[in-house]
């Protein structure tokens, strides 16, 4: 795996740097409750990733060939693509803060 | 007591859970699954460590996940996470137990409870639970509808409350303890189709329920705990049967007969009004045929009607005819209607008849006076557009035809035909309109062979229109009888004042036939048509008379302005004249001239004015005609004679008025003046016919005597002596007859125009030999001059003929000088050259012999000069010229190819001048022809035929002295016994012309009979033209005038013998 300079030294993203996110939700159908997780993800996204995001969802029953790809049987999951390394988090994501500190998204401590 | 498991028993119970425990390291990979977990990841046993399978989010709280393995397999997991340390790492352990057919099993049971529901929201049946209290615990929305209520208004109301009030079908009130839904809480018993008025107080409004209740049971339980009713809303279905009975009731009670049948016709019901209408009772009539109405003739009807119904239609207001049991007629009017089933199909036909029998006749009555009126509308229309074609036409028989063509038009009349007829009863014209060509070539047939129509025979004899409704009988024998059979002949006769034109037949309509008023404006047509006939009649007499007089007039003017006659008349009191167009015409003013009286007069001389004036004034006073000739002269300046006759006209010793013709009169009274001057000089030319033909009888005597005494006289001379004492006697015997013949010579020159004997001659020595007479003819105070010229041309002309012209222009000189002058005669060569000819017609150039004789009388003037020559033209007083002189003269001149030319100037004198064309043929020498053996006879033999002695005799001795030998004979007859009897053969006969028996010209014809060669010389006192071709002589033949000489006598025998 290559570094990349928007790394910290840790090999960790920083929640700082200028590089953007790229998000796959993996959701099974449109149910009200693949919306609720939709909502919560944005809602976070825009609070500690303003400008620098973006979000690909991807309904398993109508194309599962991207799930297959990322090796997603369960949603929802979300996938980090970018930065790396990709991340995948399995839940409904209502829990904010364990999904932050899943993202790693906590506030890098030094510049 | 809590129990705590040893590290085995955990492991077991892990191992055997049927839920998935799966152990997850931070990353989310997995560190371990427990078998039902490798399961449903999709993992064979221990190989799901290290599947990635996501770091979980959780903080112990279970959330639903789904997994899908494969296409078609999804489960749906709660998944629960717990983070912990397992051997000094944090993890994640999460239990994921599959509830996939749970949520199936909801999933069904929320959708049939859902299906449930919304049927039983949206049902069409109202529902409604009541609890064992009888409060309603539920209510769909359709009956909350038909109840008027919402759940919350319904809930804890009860069947007691006031807000309903229940009613039976006949409106009492429904107890409450007959309520279905308590019937079947008390009896615990299904309670069926229980029909209910729900009344509602509030607004008035009741609703009628079907209501079924049914109780419910807890298991256990013998007791409902529970009712619900199912109701539905017949409201309208019982409004329906409701309105059905109703109708029932009122086809039951209407007047009308209401029945009812099948397509066949077969009655299926039968009302009261039905009964009271047809007198059948209902079961009667059911079940028998509706044809058992029908009327007879109206068969028809019913097929017609039952077809429409079977097509779907409706039959309305129909009306016909039906009959009752009685036997009763009545009018109906039919209103049928198809009556369908379920299906749509039609089955049958109810009908509503109402007896129309009493409002027919009031309305045919109605419809009757409507079209009366209707008919009488279009009928003065009719007379109206017939006086405007009237007012129009000029044609009879254009008349007669729009005529017709209007009467139908007009829609009052059915069919027309207008007969025209001449005086004798025969067809003028004919016209119709409406009716078949044939039938009206019949009707003219009829007519014009005197069978008429029994409609117009009827008027011939009766009053002036009849009108036949009865047309069975009067119309039968009518060739226009069948034209219109429901029609009423109205015939009129065509007359005015007694004038007969002819019939007009109108066919009505059959119902109007006797109408009064309809006959009456029938009769009007026709009286009007009369009218404009009449009128066309005079105004045809009108333009005839018009046409006659103008002709006539035309005629006298024209006849007038042939003969030149007009009229005029005096107005006495204005003075005033009126003239005709010829009168006009002779006065040559405009022709819309009309004088005065005085103006009228101005156009005559003033003598010829004194003299009218005068006579008129007898006229008017004394009532003398007048006949006038009188000089006028026109309004052009012409002169003219007019005749002007009055006659006037006197009423009780008045002149009233003053008229007569006026006749232009001037070439009348010319050519009468004309014709008594060529009366007079007709006159004047049968006297000297006379004269001549006198002269030449005495000269014929004469001429014969002169001869005697002239032929002796020289044979004496030749025998006496020179010195023979006779001689001198003897010479004037032979001098006077001379004389006597020159004379005898004269009188004829006078007297006769003369046969052209041309001589090559010298017109000196002509003049030379007449110049003694000619001094003897002008008298002694005339001298006569002569300038010959020398070496004179010769002219081929008559000598006899020449001399006379010199005479009568001598004559003429001598005439123009009562006191004497000088007559010169003149001869000269002359050419006229092409230059002169030109100006002359006539001539032809060439050279010419001129001789002029010129007087120094009293000349001519223009007008004198250019009538010269005219025949009959003199200016000699009566008696003292023929006026054929110089015509006779010219007729000479020209006959001998010349010209004559007059020059004279008044009171000096005149010149005539005469061109004879120059010849060059040698002259006979006549000086020659007296030499004696020349003229000798060589012993021929002569037969001389004179009937006079002394000439026969002299003739003979002159021919005999001259050597001939001769034979005479008294007449024709002796001379044919001379040659046919004593055969005698002369060379020639010398034969008198005229003799008394047998002329000398048929005498020669018989002797050439037998000598076709015979010579012939012809004697004769006459020489005239007409004597000589009288004579039968043709030109040129040989001839010798008496008196002859000796000489002359010799020289033509010597001539032919000679074969000259």
């Amino acid at each position: 795996m290559n570094a990349k300079p928007t790394q910290s030294t840790n090999g960790k993203p920083c929640a700082d740097s200028a590089d953007k996110w790229e998000l796959i939700l993996f959701v099974a159908g449109k149910s009200p409750k693949t919306q609720q997780v939709m909502h919560q993800l944005v809602q976070i996204c825009e609070e500690h990733l303003a400008g620098r995001y973006g979000i690909v969802m991807s309904d398993i029953l109508e194309s599962p060939e991207q799930a297959f790809a990322f090796d997603i049987i369960a949603t929802p999951t979300l996938l980090r693509t970018h930065p790396e390394p990709m991340r995948k988090i399995i839940g409904d994501l209502s829990q904010t803060s364990k999904v932050l500190s899943a993202l790693e998204l906590a506030p890098c401590a030094t510049g | 007591m809590p129990c705590m498991l040893n590290r085995q028993q955990m492991t077991d119970l892990v191992r055997t859970s049927i839920d998935a425990i799966v152990v997850l390291d931070t990353e989310g990979d997995v560190v371990f699954a427990n078998p039902a977990a490798e399961a449903l990841l999709g993992k064979p046993p221990g190989g799901a460590t290290g599947y990635h399978l996501g770091c979980p989010v959780a903080d112990g709280q279970p959330f639903e996940i789904t997994f899908r393995r494969k296409v078609s397999d999804t489960a749906i997991v709660e998944m629960q996470a717990v983070e912990t340390v397992w051997e000094g790492k944090r993890v994640f352990v999460v239990n994921l137990h599959d509830i996939t057919e749970r949520r199936h099993a909801e999933q069904r049971l929320a959708e049939s409870e859902q299906r449930y529901r919304s049927l039983f929201e949206t049902m069409s049946h109202g529902v409604v639970y009541r609890n064992a209290d009888g409060e309603i615990s539920a209510a769909n929305p359709a009956a909350q509808r038909m109840l008027g209520l919402t759940l919350e208004h319904g809930q804890a109301l009860t069947v007691q409350d006031p807000h309903w009030r229940c009613i039976r079908e006949d409106g009492s009130d429904f107890p409450i303890e007959a309520h279905p839904t308590m019937v079947a809480l008390q009896t615990g018993e299904r309670v069926d189709d229980v029909v209910m008025g729900v009344c509602n107080p509030v607004d008035d409004t009741c609703r009628w329920l079907n209501v079924v209740a049914v109780p419910r049971f807890r298991s256990g339980e013998d007791r409902p705990f529970q009712v619900y009713a199912i109701f539905k809303d017949i409201t309208l279905r019982k409004q329906a049967v409701d309105q059905a009975q109703l109708l029932a009731a009122i086809v039951q009670s209407t007047e009308d007969a209401v029945v009812s049948k099948t397509l066949d016709g077969v009655i299926t019901s039968w009302n009261h009004g039905a009964e009271r209408m047809y007198g059948y009772r209902a079961e009667e009539a059911i079940g028998q045929n509706i044809a058992m109405l029908v009327s007879p003739g109206m068969e028809n009807d019913l097929p017609t009607i039952l077809e429409r119904i079977r097509a779907g239609e409706k039959v309305k207001a129909y009306e016909t005819v039906r009959t009752t049991k009685q036997g009763r007629r009545i009018y109906v009017s039919l209103t049928v209607s198809p009556v369908n089933n379920e299906a749509g199909r039609t089955i049958g036909a109810s009908s509503i008849t109402k007896d129309v029998t009493a409002s027919r006749k009031t309305r045919l009555e109605l419809e009757q006076a409507l079209a009366r009126v209707d008919h009488l509308n279009h009928m003065l229309h009719t007379i109206r557009r017939i006086n405007l074609l009237i007012g129009r036409e000029r044609q009879p028989d254009v008349l007669i035809r729009n005529a017709c063509d209007i009467i139908v038009a007009g829609q009052g009349v059915e069919a027309v035909w207008i007969v025209l007829q001449d005086e004798g009863g025969g067809v003028r014209c004919a016209s119709q309109a409406g009716i078949d060509d044939h039938a009206v070539t019949e009707l003219l047939t009829g007519f014009k062979t005197g069978r008429l129509p029994p409609c117009c025979r009827r008027l011939s004899k009766r009053q002036q229109s009849t009108s036949t409704v009865d047309r069975e009988a009067i119309c039968a024998l009518c060739p226009l009888g069948k034209p219109h059979p429901a029609a009423a002949a109205f015939t009129s006769r065509l007359q005015y004042e007694g004038n007969h034109f002819g019939y007009l037949n109108a066919y009505l309509p059959a119902h109007f036939g006797d109408d009064r008023e309809v006959r009456e404006l029938t009769k009007e047509i026709a009286e009007d048509l009369s009218f404009a006939l009449q009128g066309l009649e005079n105004e045809q007499a009108r333009r005839e008379a018009e046409n006659q007089l103008r002709k006539n007039e035309q005629l006298l003017n024209e006849t007038g302005e042939m003969a030149k006659v007009g009229g005029w008349e005096i107005d006495l009191g204005a003075e005033l004249v009126a003239w005709t167009q010829s009168t006009r015409k002779i006065h040559e003013v405009p022709d819309d001239y009309e004088p005065t009286l005085e103006e009228a007069l101005k156009f005559f001389v003033p003598e010829a004015r004194d003299q009218l004036t005068e006579a008129i004034r007898r006229a008017r006073e004394e009532e003398v005609p007048f006949d006038l000739e009188l000089a006028f002269i026109t309004a052009k300046g012409n002169r003219l004679w007019t005749r002007a006759i009055c006659q006037p006209e006197f009423q009780d010793g008045t002149c009233v008025r003053l008229h007569g013709t006026f006749q232009d009169i001037t070439e009348l009274k010319n050519a009468l003046d004309e014709r008594l001057a060529i009366h007079e000089q007709f006159q004047q030319v049968q006297k000297l016919e006379s004269i001549g033909l006198l002269a030449g009888g005495v000269a014929h005597d004469f001429n014969n005597m002169l001869s005697v005494i002239l032929g002796y006289g020289a044979e004496l001379l030749d025998k006496l002596h020179k010195g023979d004492p006779l001689r001198e006697g003897v010479e004037e015997i032979v001098s006077a007859g001379q004389r006597s013949a020159d004379l005898t010579r004269q009188l004829l020159a006078f007297s006769r125009k003369q046969t052209l004997q041309v001589e090559v001659l010298d017109i000196n020595a002509v003049v030379s030999n007449l110049e003694k007479m000619l001094r003897r003819l002008i008298g002694e105070d005339i001298g006569l001059k002569t300038l010959f010229s020398e070496q004179l041309n010769r002219v081929k002309v008559d000598p006899g003929q020449i001399e006379q012209v010199i005479l009568n222009l001598a004559v003429n000189a001598r005439d123009a000088m009562p006191q004497g002058g000088n007559l010169t005669i003149e001869t000269a060569n002359v050419e006229l050259d092409g230059d002169y000819a030109q100006n002359r017609t006539g001539v032809v150039p060439g050279q010419y012999v001129q001789l002029s004789i010129t007087d120094t009388g009293c000349g001519m003037d223009a007008a004198t000069r250019e009538r010269l020559f005219e025949p009959f033209f003199t200016t000699k007083g009566k008696g003292r010229g023929t006026g054929l002189g110089l015509s006779t003269v010219y007729g000479i001149v020209k006959q001998s190819g010349g010209n004559i030319w007059v020059y004279s100037v008044p009171g000096q004198g005149t010149t005539f001048k005469i061109y004879l064309p120059r010849t060059v043929d040698a002259q006979i020498a006549r000086e020659a022809t007296h030499t004696e053996a020349s003229i000798k006879g060589r012993a021929e033999k002569i037969l001389v035929i004179e009937d006079e002695p002394a000439l026969r005799k002299l003739c003979a001795t002159i021919l005999k002295r001259a050597n001939y030998q001769v034979t005479v004979a008294a007449n024709g007859g002796e001379a044919l016994l001379l040659v046919e009897e004593n055969k005698l053969r002369p060379d020639l006969v010398i034969t008198d012309m005229v003799m008394p028996g047998m002329s000398g010209k048929v005498l020669v014809g018989r002797l050439r009979k037998r000598l076709p060669d015979l010579k012939v010389l012809y004697m004769s006192g006459y020489t005239d033209n007409a004597i000589v071709h009288h004579g039968g002589l043709d030109a040129g033949t040989p001839f010798i005038q008496k008196p002859f000489e000796k000489g002359k006598l010799e020289r033509k025998t010597r001539e032919l013998l000679n074969g000259q």
